[in-house]
């Protein structure tokens, strides 16, 4: 895994937070943790691209990743890591309702994701990309997530909202 | 004594403990501390291990996702870990992801693959890889500091140095209390065997204490002295022994000469003080030496223990009786009541003796001639003392032996005269100062005669005539009487063969033979060699023995005899009657003839009871077929007595004294016998009388008055004026080849 030191520029942010994504896969355990690695992502169709170019074929404990771009109601229950990227709000919301409580792993940008019902936020602070971790949802999608992670990682306490 | 001072045992065993205590500290400490150290420095590393390997877990999260802010937050954990210098943390390309530093001044964080930092007695370093589940994301290095473990092992050493400093105290005082129970019991012995050395006597023992080993010493010590005590006391007993020696006579057991010096002055000035009388006997035992002779050393010496006894049983115990010499034995009788009580002792102690001592299957027979001395005749002086003793016992036994005799003033000059002919008789022979005189012996019947009795004259050129019973004792005493006894016998023997030319007719000789002679070893072979050198006819020689030759062995005498006797010899018993009148031996011994003693003849004329006697002894001795010789024939009455008595032949002045010149005597006397015997007239013819004139100074010295008034004045035209006796005008009558017997040949 490369990991710059520094994020220079937009095409470098990406390759980050696609090496975010996978090293999240070594952190995290699923239910039913066989077979392929789905890392599912709807997200602009370049962001979508690079993520494909560089995560598609990677290993990761034993498990092969692929990536899924834009999956469909029934595909996206499948993933073991849905990426959302910049969404609103709003979007969060209609994409965890999508989901229920299959044991998929929502990732997104921003700090609000996490806070709005999302697992994990990728969020971008000063040099670093900081990640914070909603405990409940990972919780409640039966998700266990390394205490390692969650040692450099900020909990995020989730807004009320009914599932 | 005192030793130099030296480490004493205490101190040795107080040295011992506290280096034992001490090393076995010093070690004990060292070894703890050694292992201490290891222990502690593997501990560490251990524990850094551990704090690299948490600290790895925690950071791979923030290695992973390049979080160096958590990666900061965790280092920082070790700053509760005082021991942790540094820590840094590389991720899976090596590159420092993250460094922690306790202090600025630490050094910096190596290259993870670069050497790390020498692993140092105070810094130790740890390298774990950081894993996340296997794979390696990143490198931990830890840096340890040691200092606070080698603070802690000092403190370590202060404390082990003070426990040492307090321990080895109380180990020296219970070293020093200890060693009192070892030396103190090895103290107390050594001043026990001082107490032995500076007293000098083993009866002391030590105690015996304290540890096995001094127990054992002591005991051993103990068993030294009493070796010592038992030497020692055997050393005491030799040593008494000896002093007992020294002054004991080991044969007989009485006091000896060194220890009878010793008392007699002791008990003179008591005696002194006391005004009491003391008395010095001497004894001189007669006829030992031929006992010594004749029976040999044993014989003899038994002879002296039963001699002492018998003494020892006739004084007081106040007495000292002392053998001061071979058979010479002193008394000394301290406090008498007056000195002639000591005449007393002298003839007890005499009649002791005249029991025969039976020894070894021999009958001995002894007398004894005892010196008397008082103190009232000496000075003070013990020396004097025994002087005058011992010249009463020379007189005592001059007077014919067996006797007592008390000092008087003029034996002190008979000793010295005494010694003078002593001195003078060795040589006298050599210088032919010795010769031969010959009295004529006749037979009474027949009145021929007979023989001729050779008889020992000494002229001394200064002295002058010095009469036989001068000097034959001391011829005797000295030894002398053997070559003189056979000079003697060898010219008597010469003579006899001259007289058969003038005489046509063989005539016997006497000669007189002393009883020491007798009983020499090689008398017998003496004689024979004269007999043959001489070539005389053996039977004409008789050879006359005293009684004496009776004392010692009487078998073996008589066996002596018999040889003579076969030699052709015959034997006479001279001046029979006197000496140990004790006739048992008669029968015993192979005797030819008696020659009854001249005292007798003396007595003859005073009346019956010596003609009686006399008449016996004839009578006797001519039943055991013995001739009767009677000497001492001075008169007429004298000789008729004898005639008529029965007596076989005579001798005396009468009919002839002994002259140096026989052959011619001879001639008269074949003469005499039909004038002098058968006229029985008191008339001597006159060249007997002539003869008789020249011997004159050889008399006999018991010649009584009687006699000297019988004999004519002798003519003094016969007198030889040369003072020669055998004069020149004697050589008329002699053969041209005799020898003058007065001269050297």
């Amino acid at each position: 895994v490369f990991l710059p030191v520094s994020l220079p520029a937009q095409e470098d942010e990406r390759a980050v937070r696609a090496a975010y994504l996978f090293t999240l896969t070594k952190y995290v355990s699923w239910p039913a943790g066989q077979g392929e690695l789905k890392i599912c992502s709807k997200v602009d169709a370049s962001v979508g691209m690079d993520l494909k170019q560089i995560l598609d074929g990677k290993v990761s404990e034993g498990r092969t990743v692929h990536v899924v771009l834009n999956p469909t109601g029934m595909e996206q229950r499948q993933c073991a890591i849905l990426y959302l990227g910049s969404v609103s709000p709003a979007k969060i919301v209609i994409a965890l309702q999508e989901l229920g409580s299959a044991p998929v792993l929502t990732v997104g940008d921003g700090a609000g994701f996490a806070r709005r019902g999302g697992m994990v936020g990728l969020v971008r602070t000063e040099d670093q990309i900081q990640l914070h971790v909603n405990l409940s949802a990972l919780r409640a999608a039966g998700i266990q997530m390394s205490s390692r992670l969650l040692n450099i990682a900020i909990i995020d306490q989730a807004e009320r909202q009914s599932r | 004594m005192k030793l130099p001072r030296h480490k004493s045992l205490a101190a040795d065993i107080t040295l011992i403990v506290l280096l034992a205590s001490g090393l076995s500290l010093v070690v004990f400490t060292a070894a703890m501390m050694l292992f201490d150290k290891s222990s502690s420095i593997a501990q560490s590393d251990a524990r850094l291990g551990t704090l690299a390997d948490i600290v790895g877990q925690n950071s791979t999260a923030a290695v992973d996702f390049d979080d160096r802010r958590a990666a900061a937050q965790v280092l920082q954990a070790l700053r509760k870990e005082p021991r942790i210098v540094s820590a840094c943390l590389y991720n899976a390309s090596g590159a420092l992801f993250s460094a922690y530093y306790r202090e600025a001044s630490a050094a910096m964080c190596p290259r993870v693959n670069g050497p790390h930092a020498e692993s140092t007695p105070n810094l130790r370093s740890v390298s774990r890889p950081i894993l996340r589940t296997s794979e390696v994301v990143g490198t931990i290095y830890l840096l340890g500091d040691l200092r606070d473990l080698h603070t802690r092992q000092r403190t370590l050493v202060e404390l082990s140095a003070l426990l040492a400093v307090f321990s080895l105290s109380v180990g020296g005082i219970a070293g020093l209390l200890m060693q009192r129970r070892i030396s103190k019991p090895i103290s107390r012995l050594a001043h026990g065997m001082h107490e032995v050395t500076s007293g000098g006597t083993f009866e002391s023992r030590a105690a015996v204490e304290g540890s096995r080993e001094t127990m054992e010493l002591a005991q051993e010590f103990n068993l030294m002295l009493a070796e010592l005590e038992r030497r020692d006391q055997i050393a005491k007993q030799a040593e008494a022994q000896l002093q007992q020696e020294a002054s004991t006579d080991a044969l007989t057991g009485l006091p000896n000469r060194r220890l009878f010096l010793d008392r007699l002055p002791q008990i003179i000035a008591l005696a002194q003080r006391e005004h009491r009388a003391v008395a010095l006997l001497y004894l001189d035992l007669d006829g030992f030496k031929l006992v010594n002779d004749s029976l040999g050393h044993s014989v003899g010496d038994t002879l002296l223990c039963e001699v002492a006894e018998r003494f020892k049983k006739h004084i007081r115990k106040s007495d000292t009786l002392a053998r001061i010499g071979g058979d010479e034995f002193t008394v000394i009788l301290s406090s008498l009541h007056e000195a002639g009580d000591a005449n007393i002792v002298a003839q007890a102690l005499l009649s002791s003796l005249t029991k025969p001592f039976r020894i070894e299957g021999h009958d001995i027979t002894i007398g004894a001639s005892i010196g008397v001395s008082t103190l009232s005749d000496a000075q003070t002086e013990g020396d004097d003392l025994l002087q005058q003793a011992d010249s009463a016992m020379y007189a005592a036994k001059k007077s014919g032996r067996n006797c007592t005799m008390f000092f008087t003033s003029d034996m002190s000059q008979i000793a010295r005269e005494r010694l003078t002919i002593e001195n003078e008789l060795r040589g006298a022979l050599e210088r032919g100062e010795i010769y031969v005189c010959y009295q004529p012996e006749f037979s009474v019947t027949t009145g021929e005669l007979v023989r001729f009795e050779a008889l020992a004259r000494w002229r001394h050129p200064t002295l002058g005539q010095i009469t036989p019973d001068r000097f034959i004792p001391v011829a005797e005493e000295s030894g002398l009487i053997h070559t003189i006894g056979a000079f003697v016998l060898e010219q008597a023997c010469m003579e006899a063969l001259k007289w058969k030319q003038p005489l046509n007719n063989p005539m016997q000789v006497a000669v007189n033979m002393s009883a020491i002679q007798f009983n020499s070893e090689d008398i017998l072979k003496t004689m024979a060699e004269i007999l043959n050198r001489t070539g005389i006819d053996p039977g004409l020689v008789q050879i006359e023995l005293t009684e004496s030759v009776m004392v010692g062995s009487l078998r073996r005498s008589a066996e002596k005899m018999r040889k003579m006797q076969k030699m052709g010899l015959s034997i006479a018993i001279d001046d029979f009657g006197t000496g140990y009148s004790c006739l048992s031996y008669l029968p015993e011994l192979p005797i030819n003839a008696i020659k009854i003693d001249r005292s007798f003849t003396n007595k003859l004329c005073q009346g019956s009871e010596t003609v009686k006697m006399v008449r016996s002894m004839v009578d006797l001795a001519h039943s055991m077929e013995m001739r009767v010789i009677v000497e001492g024939v001075e008169d007429r009455t004298q000789l008729g007595l004898l005639r008529e008595i029965g007596a076989d032949e005579v001798q005396g002045f009468l009919l002839g004294r002994p002259g140096p010149n026989p052959s011619s005597l001879a001639e008269l006397g074949r003469r005499s016998d039909t004038g002098l015997l058968m006229e029985g007239q008191c008339t001597i013819p006159e060249p007997i009388r002539r003869e008789a004139q020249l011997c004159r100074s050889g008399i006999e010295y018991n010649q009584t008055t009687c006699l000297t008034e019988a004999m004519p004045t002798p003519q003094s035209s016969a007198v030889d004026t040369t003072g020669n006796p055998c004069s020149p005008t004697w050589q008329a009558f002699t053969p041209t080849q005799l020898s003058r017997p007065g001269n050297k040949n």
